[in-house]
């Protein structure tokens, strides 16, 4: 049912559903806000097969600004590179080059330590 | 002389006039010690990623001081004894500003060497799909 996405599905009815493909995703549904932007779809279905050709190489956002210094009190920056549980991203989503992610990766425990940003988000945290 | 950035988080309830006191305070522990403080920089309240002894914000001073290790030592040792200090971060600074210095003269060189009539301004690339 495309043309009623926003119909509080009863629990039952519907059953085709539960995993559209990709391409029905709309932009507005399916993952959080934060999911954009950060390179290819991470995790959800479809798995890693058939989704290569859409990956294209991001650049290091660090080498791309400029920055020699990742410093650990921008969290609006840091916190671009911390998934939704917390946990550092790794390169291979964010596309950050291995001199930045070294530099990144002090910068996000150095952040966590004076709670700045968490260690850990969602259940029990 | 070394260079540091000593990050503190003070208890939300504390009034101003004491969170005042309590910098004044620190910065004459660190003129004592043969430190200076060269920046003090108070963010104010601002949520906590996590509690902190039952606290869920904190007011955050930041305080830049240039001294050896035993003027870090007794900040530290001030700190952690004063009680509304809820939680406390020093990094040491001087080598990686140093380090970032190095990186932009080179790039700079590099830049400058490579189009040789030194156009000052630079032409940022065009079409970058700036999200940020």
């Amino acid at each position: 049912m495309t043309d009623n996405p926003t119909a509080p599905a009863p629990a039952g009815g519907e059953a085709r559903s539960p995993e559209r493909p990709p391409a029905l995703r709309g932009p507005r549904e399916g993952g959080r806000r934060d999911d954009r932007g950060r390179g290819p779809r991470r995790g959800g279905p479809g798995g890693p097969g058939g989704r290569r050709f859409f990956r294209r190489r991001r650049v290091c956002k660090f080498c791309v600004e400029k920055m020699d210094h990742i410093d650990y009190k921008d969290v609006k920056v840091i916190g671009q590179f911390v998934g939704d549980r917390g946990k550092i991203l790794p390169r291979r989503i964010s596309g950050v080059c291995a001199p930045h992610q070294r530099q990144l990766k002090v910068a996000i425990k150095r952040a966590r330590n004076i709670a700045l940003l968490p260690f850990a988000v969602g259940r029990g945290a | 002389m070394r260079t540091y950035e000593v990050i503190f988080i003070l208890r939300p309830d504390l009034p101003e006039t004491e969170a005042d006191a309590l910098v004044e305070q620190m910065q004459q522990g660190v003129a004592g010690a043969g430190g200076r403080v060269t920046k003090v920089d108070k963010w104010g309240k601002r949520p906590l990623a996590y509690r902190v002894a039952r606290q869920r914000e904190g007011l955050f001073v930041l305080f830049e001081v240039e001294g050896g290790g035993e003027t870090l030592r007794e900040l530290e040792r001030r700190l952690k004894v004063a009680e509304p200090v809820l939680k406390l971060l020093s990094v040491r600074v001087d080598l990686e500003r140093k380090r970032a210095e190095k990186h932009r003269h080179k790039r700079e060189h590099r830049a400058a060497r490579r189009h040789r009539p030194a156009p000052a301004g630079g032409a940022p690339a065009a079409e970058a799909p700036a999200g940020a």
